[in-house]
This record gives C-alpha cells, sequence and structure tokens, in this order.
C-alpha cells in the first residue's frame, strides 16, 4: 500500500468507531422495541464464561500466547481469562446493498484489563446478492473458523486447534475487501480477496516492558471456498509484512557497534523487522447433520526471523446424538526451520562484552526455540437450552523437543518438550 | 391357548409399535415448503430449498427471486422442517446462523409466528417461499414436489 494511503485507513477506522458508537448508542433502544425484519438496526451478541485448569504449573496456558498476558498453570490455577469473553453487534441495513456492522468484544487483553476492543466495524456494498465490496476492519478468514473464533456457539470444541489457528499472528485486517459467489448448479464458489493493515498490541515482555505494536502492513490474500451440500472445500493464500516492535527491541541490541557486522547480520535474520509472511492453507469439512469430519492444514513462511517456516494440521471428528455432541480431534505443528544458532563469535568480541554477548546468544536461542507439538482432545458439547451450549473437554498436549509450545510466563522451573494435561468447562449463548 | 394368546398379544403390540412409527415419520414429513399459488416454482430439490433459507442462494433455479419466510424459534413447524429437509436440529441451525451474522455475512430471514402468517405473506408476496403443515395447504398457495 502507497504510504499515503495509510493515515486514511486510519482516519477511517476511527471514524466508522465513533460513527458506530453513537449510532448503537441511540439506536439500540428502538431496534430493540421494534420487529427485527423491518429495523434498519439489529443488535446482537455473544458471550462465553469458561475456565481452564493446567497441569503445567511453570507456565501459562492461553488461547492467544500473541496478545494475551497470563493464563492457566503459573498465573491461576483455573483462568477465566482464556475463554470468557464477551460481545456486542449492532448490524444496520440502510438499503438492500448498503449495510454495516460494528462488533465490540471484551476479553483478556494485552493490558490484562477486559477493556472492550472493536473486532469488526465495516459497512458493506452488495453490487448484487452475489458480489460485495466491505470498507473498514474485517477478521481475516485465514482458516475455516477464524473469522468466528470468538463464537464458541458456532463450533463443537472448547477452541478451534490452537496447533493451526495460533500459527499466523495476523488475524485482523483494516482495509478492503471484495467477494464474488458463482453458482454451479445446488454448489457455491465464494472467492474473496483484501488488502490493508493491522496493529494489534502485545503485552510487555521482560526486556520490553511497556506493551508493544506489532504493525502488518501490505496484508493482501485469495480465499476460496467451495460448498456443496455438507461439503465445505477452502483454499488460502495470504501474505503481509509483519513488525514485532517488543521483540525487535530485543533484536536491536544485536546491533550495537561493539558487535560489528555479525550482530547486524543476526538481528536481521532473526528479528522481525518488516519481515514477510506468506502463508498457505487447504481445508475440508463434511458436515451431513448427524456428524462431521473436518480437517485443515496450514504452512506459514515468516523469514528472515526467528519464527521461520511452520506446518501445521488437524484432523477432528464429532457425533450427534440428541442434545450432545462427544468429539475428539487430533493436531500436529512442527517448525520446519532453524530451531538454534550459535549467535555471536564470542572469540570476535571484546572480552569485556563477551558476558553480555553471551547472554544476547541465549535470548537469540530462546526466541529461535520451537513452539509446536501434539495435542489430542476429546470433549462433549450439550446443546443444554436454547441459545446456549455447556462444554467440556479435555487435552494431552505433547511438546516437541526443546519447545515450549504455546505457552507463555515460561518460569525457570519449566522443561522444554514436556507434555502437559488441559481441563475446560465453558458455557456458551448467542442472542 | 394360553402362548396363542400371548403370541397374539405380542402382535397386535408389534403392530400397534409400527402403526405409531409410521405415525411418527409421517407427522415428520407433513411439513412441506409452499410458494404462492401465483409463482411458477412448482418442484425444488431438498438443497435447494435449504439454500435459500440458509441465504446460500437468493434466487429460485429458474431465475426468479426468492424471498424465504422463516417460523419464530419455537413455532410448531421449524424444527420439523430443519430436521426433515436439512437433517439440522434448532441448535445446529443456530449455530449455522452463529457463523454468519458474526461475520457479517447474512441475516436470517423474515421469520413469523405461525403456518398461517406464513400462507397470509405467500399471497401478498409471488417470490415468497414458507413451509406450512400439509393439511394447512389450500387453493392460496402450491405445496412444492421434493425432486
Amino acid at each position: 500500500m502507497p504510504a499515503l494511503c495509510k493515515p486514511a485507513f486510519n482516519r477511517m477506522s476511527a471514524m466508522l468507531t465513533s460513527i458506530a458508537l453513537m449510532t448503537m448508542m441511540v439506536c439500540a433502544v428502538d431496534a430493540r422495541a421494534e420487529e427485527h425484519d423491518t429495523s434498519i438496526f439489529s443488535v446482537s451478541g455473544f458471550g462465553t464464561v469458561g475456565f481452564v485448569h493446567s497441569t503445567e504449573h511453570q507456565a501459562d496456558y492461553t488461547n492467544s500466547p500473541w496478545y494475551k498476558p497470563s493464563g492457566a498453570g503459573y498465573s491461576q490455577n483455573w483462568s477465566g481469562g482464556v475463554d470468557s469473553r464477551f460481545a456486542l453487534q449492532l448490524d444496520a441495513k440502510f438499503t438492500p446493498q448498503l449495510s454495516a456492522v460494528v462488533q465490540a468484544i471484551s476479553q483478556l487483553r494485552y493490558d490484562n484489563t477486559y477493556t472492550p476492543s472493536l473486532e469488526w466495524a465495516n459497512i458493506k456494498y452488495e453490487f448484487t446478492p452475489d458480489s460485495s465490496v466491505r470498507l473498514g476492519r474485517i477478521v481475516m478468514s485465514t482458516f475455516l473458523a477464524s473469522d468466528y473464533r470468538n463464537v464458541g456457539y458456532a463450533y463443537p470444541w472448547v477452541r478451534p486447534p490452537l496447533d493451526v489457528y495460533n500459527m499466523m499472528p495476523v488475524n485482523v485486517n483494516d482495509g478492503a475487501d471484495v467477494s464474488y459467489r458463482f453458482h454451479f448448479g445446488e454448489a457455491t464458489n465464494t472467492i474473496q480477496g483484501f488488502y490493508g493493515v493491522d496493529n494489534l498490541k502485545s503485552p510487555g515482555t521482560a526486556s520490553h516492558p511497556a506493551a508493544s505494536n506489532n504493525p502488518a502492513r501490505n496484508s493482501w490474500g485469495v480465499f476460496d471456498t467451495y460448498e456443496s451440500g455438507p461439503t465445505i472445500l477452502r483454499l488460502a493464500y495470504q501474505h503481509s509484512n509483519l513488525s514485532l516492535d517488543g521483540v525487535n527491541a530485543f533484536f536491536d541490541l544485536f546491533k550495537n557497534p561493539a558487535f560489528g557486522a555479525q550482530g547486524i547480520n543476526l538481528a536481521n535474520k532473526y528479528g522481525s523487522y518488516k519481515v514477510p509472511i506468506t502463508f498457505w492453507g487447504a481445508s475440508a469439512s463434511y458436515d451431513p447433520g448427524k456428524w462431521f469430519l473436518m480437517s485443515e492444514i496450514g504452512q506459514s513462511k515468516i523469514l528472515p526471523s526467528f519464527m521461520g517456516e511452520q506446518r501445521a494440521w488437524y484432523v477432528s471428528s464429532g457425533y450427534r446424538t440428541g442434545e450432545f455432541t462427544p468429539f475428539v480431534a487430533y493436531s500436529r505443528s512442527k517448525k520446519l526451520s532453524t530451531t538454534s544458532d550459535p549467535g555471536l563469535n564470542l572469540g570476535l568480541v571484546n572480552p569485556f562484552m563477551q558476558g553480555y554477548a553471551a547472554g544476547l546468544n541465549a535470548g537469540l536461542n530462546g526466541f529461535l526455540k520451537p513452539t509446536t507439538g501434539t495435542t489430542v482432545t476429546v470433549g462433549c458439547r450439550w446443546d443444554i437450552m436454547k441459545n446456549t451450549d455447556i462444554k467440556l473437554q479435555y487435552e494431552h498436549v505433547t511438546l516437541d523437543a526443546g519447545s515450549s509450545g504455546l505457552l507463555i510466563n515460561l518460569q525457570p522451573g519449566f522443561k522444554t518438550g514436556s507434555s502437559f494435561n488441559l481441563v475446560s468447562a465453558t458455557v456458551d449463548w448467542v442472542f | 391357548m394360553k402362548n396363542n394368546l400371548s403370541l397374539l398379544n405380542r402382535l397386535a403390540l408389534a403392530a400397534a409399535g409400527l402403526v405409531l412409527s409410521l405415525n411418527c415419520s409421517a407427522s415428520l414429513a407433513d411439513v412441506v415448503a409452499v410458494v404462492s399459488a401465483k409463482s411458477a416454482v412448482t418442484s425444488l430439490s431438498n438443497e435447494q430449498i435449504v439454500n435459500i433459507f440458509m441465504g446460500k442462494t437468493t434466487l429460485f433455479p429458474n431465475g426468479d427471486r426468492a424471498l424465504p419466510i422463516d417460523q419464530t424459534e419455537g413455532a410448531a413447524s421449524r424444527n420439523e422442517f430443519y430436521l426433515l429437509f436439512a437433517g439440522k436440529s434448532a441448535a445446529q441451525i443456530k449455530a449455522s446462523w452463529a457463523k454468519l451474522i458474526f461475520t457479517g455475512r447474512g441475516r436470517p430471514p423474515k421469520a413469523v409466528l405461525n403456518d398461517s402468517e406464513v400462507k397470509r405473506l405467500l399471497v401478498e408476496n409471488p417470490n415468497a417461499i414458507g413451509y406450512i403443515q400439509r393439511n394447512m395447504v389450500d387453493d392460496s398457495v402450491k405445496a412444492l414436489t421434493r425432486d
């Protein structure tokens, strides 16, 4: 994207936000009072209250290791911050062609608060019922359930398989997307393309205590979804240039003139300075009603950076009997690129700086550790009453050798490559 | 003699059971998709009907615009319709809509309270399609055959 457009997008987001919040306040009452099909506005929402327990007490388990500050295991025995959330959505349909959607969500975020943030805020224009353009904030549909990953009621598990769903650090886009659906008999094929920018905030770290920005620029992608009766097939490709400012604060230390060219080379090789991300994914789902079988695979390449190249897949199935849907899932992630580096050659470093350089090397290898492993999941969803479900889920996570998995807040007693169990209980609802 | 009687009893029970189960499936099959008597549409497949109600298409196969008239949650015919035509429970239909609503991809169709309301709207709009109990079908609407 040309540099000139960026402020325009930011301004647009801010404008959309204020318009949306104003209309929400003014019209929420009206929308409730009127018939939903005759009013311009409609209000809906969803929520989850959930608690998860981890047997790994030397680190925190979370559903969002990039963006959440704590979780279950070390910080809390049973954590409510992993799955609990509440969202309110306002839809406006101004004309048959022009509509808008705003969704605010309250969940644990980088600053350890539940301050609501805007998850969706866009206006949509439908040229025909099968073709549309949207402007504003749009959640990326990287995987099948990515754009409704917060809506627990919409899927069988407590949370989508994280080995797969967490492989992309970029998941929201401020920009534009176009969508075109064609029909082949009773089947449809929808092709969607997007372009834009994003900046998600992450919690502070030891080397960068303040919350940090993670600007993603030049994001674009294409998703193609084929649906025929119970079958969904999907292909995804996307790209971004990502900078993790908090992490880069550490890699900047390698650029100390005392380390010369080898320091700069290491910083550029493993830092994340506008690093290009390329991702492809494929999904298949078969759901005739009584049971389901689905599988997704993705591969990300974030090079040159410490994140490197990673592949992940899962397969999941469930059977519906009355109000109960017992399910199983198996997921696997694997880091394909290097997981260690000798770092700075201490022989070329001034003796006074060697201790410091050895510390940086240790830090570098901490970043290069894989975050991969396998997860076996068994659980059950119970549709206990209208618009409400209860889920119980057990997971056994086995980390790869040297891996710290998706865990955060690693304590000195934490051992990489370990295995641990998770138990989760949630209530999901929609209204 | 005693044995014969008990055999007869068992046969009677089995027959009653069979009748019950037939009744059961007959009552399930008694929801029909209907269009206005003025509509050109005469038959649709299950999948075409489900596609219209689930927002996957806005057109009948003949190219006419399709306006689905749903029934509100809890209406007698609603659960029967989705179970019979889509093989899905009320909760599954709600979950499918949750995926579309909370991603800004669509809103559920207009929903009315009961079969009579559906018929009233069908009379007003030749593009409308709904579902009602077969015994509610009269001259004002046309039951679609499923091919």
